[in-house]
C-alpha cells in the first residue's frame, strides 16, 4: 500500500540533526538561511542547492519492508521541508 | 520544531498491518471490521487528542454486528466494557513492556456524550515521550500536539539535544 508524508524540520532542528549526524571534532556542517555549510579544517564549503529529489531509501526492520522515495526536497530560510512517497509492504 | 504529516493512504497501509482486523482511515475517522468467532462486527473510531493523550473515541451507537444488530451489540458493550477493557489491557500491557513502554501508556475508560456512551483508549503522550527519550543518548524528541484532519494525521514536536559527559 502507498501513502505519502511530508517533513517539516526548523532551523534549530536541522542543525541539532546536524551536528549529531554530519559533523566530526574536526568538521562541522551548519545550517543557516535555508544553505549549508561544512567547516572541513580551514576549508569552508557552502551548499546552496541540494538536489535530493528522487532518492529511495528501502528500509527493513521489525515492522516489515518500508520503500521511501525523496519526491521533494527544499531549503528554506526557516528550515527544511521534505515530502516523501512511502510504500509499505 | 518538527512536523510530521501522514496522508490516508500512509494511515492505511499502517492499519493494514494489524493482524485479524480491516481499518481504513476516511473523513477523519477509523471504520473497522473486527472479526470474531461467533460473528463479525463494525465499528467506528473517532482519533482526537486532548492535550496529553491521543484519545481513540468508540461511541457505542456506532457499533454494528453482522448477525447480532446495533442495539444488542450496544447493550453487550455496555455491560461488558469493564470485562473487555480489562482483557485488552491484559494483552496490550506485556506488549508495552516488550517495547520498554510503560504500562500506564494505554489506558481504557468509559464516558457518556450526547450520542450515549463511549469507550475510550486514550494513549499517554508523557508515556511514549519518556520512552522516546530513552531511544538515544543525546537527543531528546517530544511530540506535543497530535491533529487528525479528514485526510492526514500531523504530528508537531520538539527536539533537544543534550552533551553527555565522556
Amino acid at each position: 500500500m502507498r501513502g505519502s508524508s511530508k517533513v517539516e524540520l526548523d532551523k534549530e532542528t536541522v542543525n541539532i540533526l546536524l551536528k549529531e549526524f554530519a559533523s566530526k571534532p574536526d568538521s562541522e556542517v551548519t545550517f543557516e538561511n535555508g544553505r549549508l555549510f561544512a567547516h572541513l579544517s580551514g576549508l569552508k564549503v557552502e551548499i546552496t542547492n541540494l538536489p535530493l529529489n528522487s532518492t529511495k531509501l528501502n528500509l527493513e526492520g521489525s515492522f516489515g519492508k518500508v520503500d521511501v522515495e525523496l519526491s521533494d526536497f527544499l531549503m528554506e530560510a526557516n528550515g527544511v521541508k521534505m515530502n516523501f512517497e512511502v510504500e509499505v509492504d | 520544531m518538527f512536523r510530521f504529516e501522514a496522508d490516508s493512504g500512509l494511515i492505511n497501509a499502517v492499519l493494514r498491518k494489524i493482524p485479524n482486523q480491516d481499518f481504513l482511515y476516511q473523513e477523519g475517522v477509523i471504520v473497522g471490521r473486527v472479526a470474531l468467532p461467533i460473528s463479525s462486527f463494525t465499528v467506528v473510531v473517532v482519533p482526537g487528542f486532548d492535550g496529553t493523550h491521543v484519545v481513540l473515541s468508540i461511541p457505542f451507537s456506532e457499533v454494528k454486528g453482522d448477525k447480532t444488530g446495533k442495539f444488542f451489540l450496544s447493550k453487550i458493550l455496555n455491560v461488558f466494557w469493564g470485562t473487555i477493557a480489562k482483557q485488552v489491557e491484559a494483552a496490550v500491557i506485556p506488549r508495552l513492556r516488550r517495547e520498554g513502554l510503560p504500562a500506564n501508556t494505554v489506558t481504557l475508560e468509559r464516558s457518556k456524550d450526547r450520542s450515549g456512551d463511549v469507550g475510550k483508549i486514550k494513549i499517554s503522550l508523557a508515556a511514549v515521550n519518556s520512552w522516546l527519550a530513552g531511544r538515544h543518548p543525546r537527543l531528546t524528541p517530544s511530540v506535543t500536539d497530535v491533529c487528525f484532519t479528514r485526510g492526514s494525521c500531523l504530528i508537531v514536536g520538539e527536539l533537544a539535544s543534550h552533551n553527555v559527559p565522556d
